[in-house]
């Protein structure tokens, strides 16, 4: 997987490092700012009140 | 065996990524080892016919057995001996790897999937730490601005000439869920939160939450108040101490509170949140904080109970207990 994406970066090495750099940060962001946030309330760690389990 | 012999059934240095050093591995295990065979059938007197095939490929390798010690040289020699000379070589390679190339991908991907959900979990554990202190901080900011504005406004608020009521207890009885009730300050924790009314998932996700029907801050009862153990809200709860003082703000009133008991309680513990706190006397004014237990779980909770103190007018200043909050 990842040897194929590199295969398929182009602009050789430089143009490889700053486009697997990019798609790194891309996927981080959309984790971060789209998946988490909408994930995160189903996840059980966060019960508080007493009563209702 | 000589030294040079021995030197064939050493696994090559070169370390390239290719089938060749796999198999060069296998050659070098001992004693079942084709090269180990060979070498010991090259050293039996000349009238074997073997021998003289190795040797022949040795010739036409046209390197010193001593030099056979590095990796390729010892492929090229022995790759078109071996098949004609143990029985079962090439099978053996088939063994180390006895599926297509696909299967390969097919295995590293999977290992490569792995790493990555891995890595997914790690930034996710980041997220739950500072990206969600910071997305509650600017709720909590919000929240705290829209209080200061409703508190500025004095509308259908208790003011001194309507509130002598004193046969209704719950006399400012509109206030919805998400509604910003008061602040909480925990001056050992440093910390202020904006209260808000309800304990829904939905209402307590920036603020911490006012269990609905339990007593309003000052009123006697119990002002029971559930957070999230999350750093921005009720993270560091387990670092409060009896005697510890609580405070509450209301549009008219500062209520201070002091910390009587810090409790772990299984989920189902709802009396904690009664209107008299489990080994409180009847008749008291509490305030009770609740959150999950231990951190990043929740099978138990953790119970903060205080008791009313002192109260102060609003416009007599800030109280003294709050130190640099």
């Amino acid at each position: 997987m990842y040897a194929w994406i590199w295969h398929k970066l182009p602009f050789g090495l430089p143009g490889k490092v700053v486009g697997s750099v990019l798609l790194a940060a891309a996927a981080a962001a959309i984790l971060w700012f789209w998946v988490f946030p909408a994930i995160e309330p189903v996840l059980p760690f966060d019960d508080v009140q007493v009563g209702t389990p | 065996m000589t030294p040079s012999e021995q030197g064939h059934a050493r696994p090559p240095e070169d370390p390239a990524d290719d089938d060749t050093v796999l198999l060069d591995r296998v050659r070098s295990t001992p004693a079942t080892d084709d090269t180990v065979l060979l070498d010991r059938v090259r050293s039996t007197p000349a009238t074997d016919d073997t021998a003289i095939i190795v040797a022949g490929a040795m010739a036409a390798g046209a390197t010193p057995p001593d030099r056979l010690t590095t990796g390729d040289a010892d492929t090229t020699v022995l790759r078109p001996v071996s098949p004609t000379a143990a029985d079962g070589g090439p099978r053996r390679h088939r063994r180390l790897w006895p599926y297509g190339p696909q299967t390969r991908t097919v295995v590293r991907t999977a290992g490569e999937l792995m790493i990555t959900f891995g890595l997914i979990l790690l930034l996710f554990a980041a997220y739950e730490l500072w990206g969600k202190a910071a997305i509650v901080a600017d709720h909590q900011n919000a929240l705290d601005a829209q209080l200061d504005q409703e508190w500025a406004q004095p509308t259908v608020a208790p003011s001194p000439g309507a509130t002598p009521a004193p046969s209704q207890p719950a006399a400012p009885p509109l206030v919805l869920p998400g509604d910003a009730i008061g602040r909480l300050y925990l001056p050992r924790l440093g910390s202020m939160w904006v209260v808000v009314e309800g304990v829904e998932p939905a209402d307590i996700e920036y603020a911490p939450g006012h269990y609905p029907g339990t007593a309003m801050p000052g009123q006697s009862g119990n002002f029971a108040v559930a957070g999230h153990r999350s750093p921005a809200i009720f993270w560091d709860l387990d670092r409060v101490q009896g005697e510890d003082v609580v405070i509450v703000e209301t549009q008219t009133t500062w209520f201070i509170y002091k910390v009587t008991q810090l409790r772990i309680v299984p989920p189902s513990a709802v009396e904690v949140v009664g209107p008299v706190p489990p080994g409180e006397a009847p008749g008291g004014t509490y305030l009770t904080l609740t959150t999950c237990n231990p951190k990043w779980d929740n099978y138990e909770r953790l119970i903060v109970h205080a008791r009313l103190d002192r109260s102060q007018d609003r416009s007599a200043g800030r109280p003294a207990e709050l130190g640099g909050l």
